[in-house]
């Protein structure tokens, strides 16, 4: 085993070094959404459970709300279940306190440290925040999530380092278009994604704050 | 002049004229290291994470004061360093 890892290693090392040369100078060198929620879609509901909080913490998603009429537990904060999820790019995904999340179709994007069996693409995410509250997002391309593949097995890997497209704390009354850069596997390429976006909020307990899910087909 | 060096078990050095061109070696080089570990699942999927996290840091630093060091120390493919010459 070790004698493979060294192998891989150097393999790694010196055949990249001749592509590479040219570099260098070598040698010396929620729920959503469905605005409206005229779509109906049944899969939209989230937990009865989690709209009892939604009030208190005015960061839940409405459309939870609205259809916890339905008495539907199938909300889930699950990164991989599909439940809830809003159609992207048409549909926004709500929150009861006047967030809306909208995500963007995937663009093409060239970006360092994609693997060989990627593609990178910049998934536009927009904030609009018509709420009284603060959002941070200072950390939300390390809690959003991007799954692809069958039964959204494969993580879609986000670059998570500046430069950022937007502010750091987006207050209420404000929009803005943040972007989430991925390494999407080239075999998931034109199959449903799940895009699960997360931001916070000062002193409200995140685990109360339900994730904007997103079903996307990245192209 | 910048100067890109790893150290350890497997040294590797290469003179580089800007230091967008050594950091992106660096990121090149190790890319196709995780990369390739990853696809012969030698690491777990938060292993290959961390690396990535790194390389992602190498490729939007910025290049160091006049005789300054940047280092990295990338999970699983070593301590290099960026030396402005």
């Amino acid at each position: 085993m070790k004698l493979s890892r060294r192998k891989t290693v150097i393999g790694a090392i010196l055949a990249p070094s001749l592509i590479i040369a040219t570099a260098c100078t070598s040698a010396v060198e929620a729920t959503a959404s469905y605005a409206g929620g005229k779509s109906g879609s049944s899969s939209a509901n989230k937990s009865s459970s989690s709209q009892s909080s939604a009030s208190s913490s005015s960061n839940k998603n409405s459309t939870s709300s609205d259809q916890g009429s339905s008495g539907s537990t199938s909300g889930s904060t699950d990164p991989q279940d599909p439940t809830g999820a809003a159609k992207a790019p048409s549909e926004p995904f709500k929150y009861k306190n006047g967030v809306t999340i909208t995500v963007g179709d995937a663009v093409p994007a060239t970006i360092d440290g994609t693997f060989s069996s990627e593609v990178g693409r910049n998934i536009p995410v927009v904030i609009d925040n018509a709420s009284s509250s603060v959002l941070n997002m200072t950390s939300y391309r390390t809690q959003s999530t991007v799954y692809c593949g069958p039964a959204f097995g494969d993580s879609a890997f986000i670059f998570p380092s500046p430069p950022d497209t937007g502010p750091a704390t987006l207050p209420g009354g404000q929009k803005q278009t943040y972007t989430l850069p991925v390494g999407v596997k080239k075999t998931d390429l034109g199959s449903p994604c799940l895009v699960t976006v997360l931001f916070s909020v000062d002193n409200v307990n995140q685990s109360s704050i339900d994730p904007a899910k997103f079903l996307l087909t990245v192209k | 002049m910048y100067y890109l060096t790893r150290t350890g078990e497997l040294p590797y050095e290469q003179f580089c004229h800007s230091y967008d061109d050594a950091k992106f070696t660096l990121v090149q080089l190790a890319t196709i290291g995780v990369e390739d570990r990853a696809s012969a699942d030698e690491f777990s999927d938060a292993e290959v994470r961390d690396a990535r996290e790194m390389i992602t840091n190498v490729a939007t630093s910025t290049a160091p004061a006049e005789h300054g060091v940047r280092h990295f120390e990338i999970p699983y493919f070593g301590s290099w360093t960026i030396k402005r010459l």
